[in-house]
C-alpha cells in the first residue's frame, strides 16, 4: 500500500517552527510579559538560568530519575515479558492483573510508596519503572507469543537445546519489536515525573514548575515545559544513536 | 486469550486476585509490620463502607466521572476536527507534525501551572488541562491514521471528479474512523492519569482527593480505598468503551481493539 509519507519533510518543519514561534511572539506582545512571556524571553531566560548552577542541578535530578526509572523498568519488563511469551499459562495468570495495574496510573501509588519507602530517590525509580515496566512486559509478551512456531520447532528438530533456542532463535526473533518498544516507552517514563515531583520532591523540572505557581513566574513554568520537551528529544536522539551502534543488527532486517 | 467456557475465563481473570487479597489477609494478620503500613483488607472495607454510606465515595466517583467525560468529549471532537483539517491541507500538516513531537515527553499535568495562573483554580482550568490531555493524547494518534490514508485512494477518487467536499467525507473520514476510535482509548488513558494526578496535586474533591486526604492524615485505609477505586473505575471505563467501540466500529472493519 502507498501511503503518504509520514517522514519529517525538513523545510517544512522548519517553516511551521518559525510560524509557530512568531504567533507565540505575537500573543505575548498583544497580551503583555507577564501573562504570556514570548520566545525571546524565554530563551533569554534559558541562558540566564544556564550560567546558574541551580537550574542545571535541576535538569539533572530529573533526568537521572526518568532514565534510572526507565532503565530499570526496561529491564524488568523485558525478563518478565519473554517470560509471560514464553510461558503461556504464566501469562494468562498474570493477563488480569496486569492489566489491572495497567489502568491504576503510577502517581496513585505514591502515598503507598511514600509510607512504606519513604521520600528518597528509590521511590522515584519504582514510580517511573512500574509504568515503563508494565507497558514494555505487555508488549514483548506479545511479541514473544508472535514469533513463528515453524523457526522453534526448526530449531528444536535440528537438536537445538532450549538455552540455544532462547538465545539462537527467541532474542533474535523479538528484538526489533524490543528495541521499537523500549524506545516508545521512553515517553511513558516521562508521563510521571511532574506529578512524583510535585508530591514527593523537593527538586527537579516537575517541582520547579509547579512552584513558578506560587510565585507567579510565568516564564519559567513556560521555561520548565519547554525543558521537559528539550529533555525528551535529547534523550531519544541518544537512544536512536545507541541503537544504530549496538543493535543495527537487529533493525536490519525491518 | 483462546475462546473458553466462560466460567473458566472468569476463574483465570478472578484467582490471582483472590490469592493476593489472601495473601494480604495473612501479611495483615501476622503483624509484620505496624497496622499504618499494612491495613487488614477488613478494615479496608469498613473503611470503604463507611465512606458509601456518608456519601463521599459516590460524590467523589461522580465529580471525577464528570470532568472526565467532559474533558475527553470536547478534546477528542477538537482532536478530530484538527486531524481531519490536516488531512484535507497537506502542507499544513507536514509544518505541524515536528512540532508535535518533543510535547510527547511533556506531562500534561506539567501545564495545570500555568494553566492555574491563567485561569485560577476553579472547574473552568480542569477542564482545560482535560480537553488538553485528551486532545493531545487522541491528536497524535489520529494524525497517523491522517498521514496513513492510501494515496491511491484519493487519487482514484479524484480521477473520478468527486469535488472536495466528496473527497473529504466519502475518503478521508472513514479511512480515519478506526484511528479516531483507537486515539480516543489513548485519550482516555492520558485523561485519566491526568485527572488522577491533577485531583491528588491540587483539588478538593474526586477520586484522587481520596487518596490525597488519606495521605495528608495518614490514614492508610483511605489511600488504599481510593488506590483500588482509582484501578476499578479505570478498568470500568476502559470496558464500557471497548464494548462501546467494538459495536461502532463494526462498520469500519475494527473490531480489533
Amino acid at each position: 500500500m502507498k501511503t503518504r509519507k509520514v517522514t519529517r519533510w525538513k523545510p517544512a518543519a522548519l517553516l511551521g517552527s518559525l510560524a509557530f514561534a512568531v504567533l507565540w511572539q505575537l500573543a505575548a506582545w498583544i497580551s503583555g510579559p507577564a501573562f504570556l512571556p514570548g520566545p525571546v524571553a524565554v530563551i533569554k531566560l534559558f541562558f540566564v538560568q544556564l550560567t546558574t548552577p541551580g537550574y542545571l542541578g535541576t535538569v539533572l535530578a530529573s533526568y537521572q530519575r526518568v532514565l534510572v526509572g526507565w532503565g530499570i523498568g526496561s529491564l524488568v519488563g523485558m525478563v518478565g515479558g519473554i517470560l509471560m511469551g514464553r510461558y503461556a499459562s504464566l501469562g494468562q495468570f498474570l493477563y488480569s492483573p496486569i492489566q489491572f495495574f495497567r489502568v491504576i496510573p503510577a502517581i496513585a501509588i505514591v502515598p503507598i510508596l511514600v509510607i512504606w519507602l519513604g521520600v528518597g530517590e528509590t521511590i522515584k525509580y519504582v514510580i517511573i519503572g512500574y509504568g515503563v515496566a508494565l507497558v514494555v512486559a505487555v508488549n514483548i509478551a506479545d511479541a514473544v507469543q508472535r514469533v513463528a512456531q515453524v523457526r522453534l520447532q526448526a530449531a528444536r528438530s535440528m537438536g537445538a537445546g532450549p538455552i540455544r533456542i532462547f538465545w539462537g532463535v527467541l532474542v533474535p526473533s523479538v528484538m526489533p519489536e524490543v528495541l521499537k518498544g523500549v524506545r516508545g516507552s521512553l515517553a511513558f517514563a516521562f508521563m510521571s515525573i511532574v506529578g512524583i515531583e510535585t508530591l514527593a520532591a523537593q527538586d527537579g523540572v516537575g517541582k520547579m514548575i509547579w512552584n513558578a505557581r506560587v510565585l507567579h513566574q510565568t516564564d519559567v513554568a513556560i521555561l520548565g515545559i519547554v525543558t521537559l520537551g528539550l529533555m525528551g528529544v535529547l534523550a531519544d536522539l541518544l537512544v536512536q544513536a545507541l541503537f544504530r551502534l549496538f543493535g543495527y543488527r537487529f533493525m536490519m532486517r525491518r | 486469550m483462546s475462546p473458553r467456557r466462560p466460567i473458566v475465563r472468569a476463574g483465570i481473570v478472578l484467582v490471582p486476585f483472590i490469592i493476593a487479597i489472601i495473601v494480604w489477609w495473612v501479611l495483615a494478620a501476622m503483624r509484620l509490620v505496624p497496622e499504618l503500613f499494612l491495613p487488614s483488607p477488613l478494615r479496608v472495607w469498613d473503611s470503604a463502607m463507611q465512606m458509601l454510606r456518608s456519601g463521599l465515595l459516590l460524590e467523589s466517583i461522580g465529580v471525577s466521572l464528570l470532568r472526565l467525560g467532559s474533558g475527553w468529549v470536547l478534546g477528542v471532537l477538537l482532536a478530530t476536527l484538527a486531524g481531519w483539517a490536516l488531512g484535507m491541507v497537506d502542507w499544513l500538516r507536514r509544518g505541524v507534525q515536528p512540532l508535535l513531537f518533543p510535547l510527547r515527553f511533556v506531562e500534561p499535568v506539567a501545564w495545570l501551572s500555568l494553566i492555574i495562573l491563567w485561569f485560577g483554580t476553579g472547574e473552568s482550568s480542569k477542564l482545560i488541562l482535560l480537553t488538553y490531555a485528551s486532545f493531545f493524547g487522541s491528536f497524535l494518534y489520529i494524525l497517523t491514521g491522517v498521514a496513513g490514508i492510501d494515496e491511491t485512494k484519493l487519487r482514484a477518487a479524484q480521477a473520478l471528479g468527486a469535488s472536495r467536499w466528496q473527497l473529504f467525507s466519502t475518503v478521508i473520514v472513514p479511512s480515519t474512523v478506526p484511528s479516531i476510535i483507537s486515539g480516543a482509548r489513548i485519550g482516555m488513558s492520558y485523561s485519566f492519569l491526568t485527572i488522577v494526578t491533577a485531583e491528588m496535586m491540587d483539588a478538593s474533591s474526586g477520586v484522587g482527593y481520596i487518596i490525597k486526604y488519606g495521605s495528608v492524615y495518614m490514614r492508610m485505609d483511605q489511600i488504599f480505598v481510593g488506590t483500588i477505586l482509582v484501578g476499578l473505575l479505570g478498568i470500568g471505563i476502559d470496558y464500557a468503551f471497548r464494548q462501546a467501540a467494538k459495536r461502532l466500529g463494526r462498520r469500519y472493519f475494527f473490531d480489533h481493539i
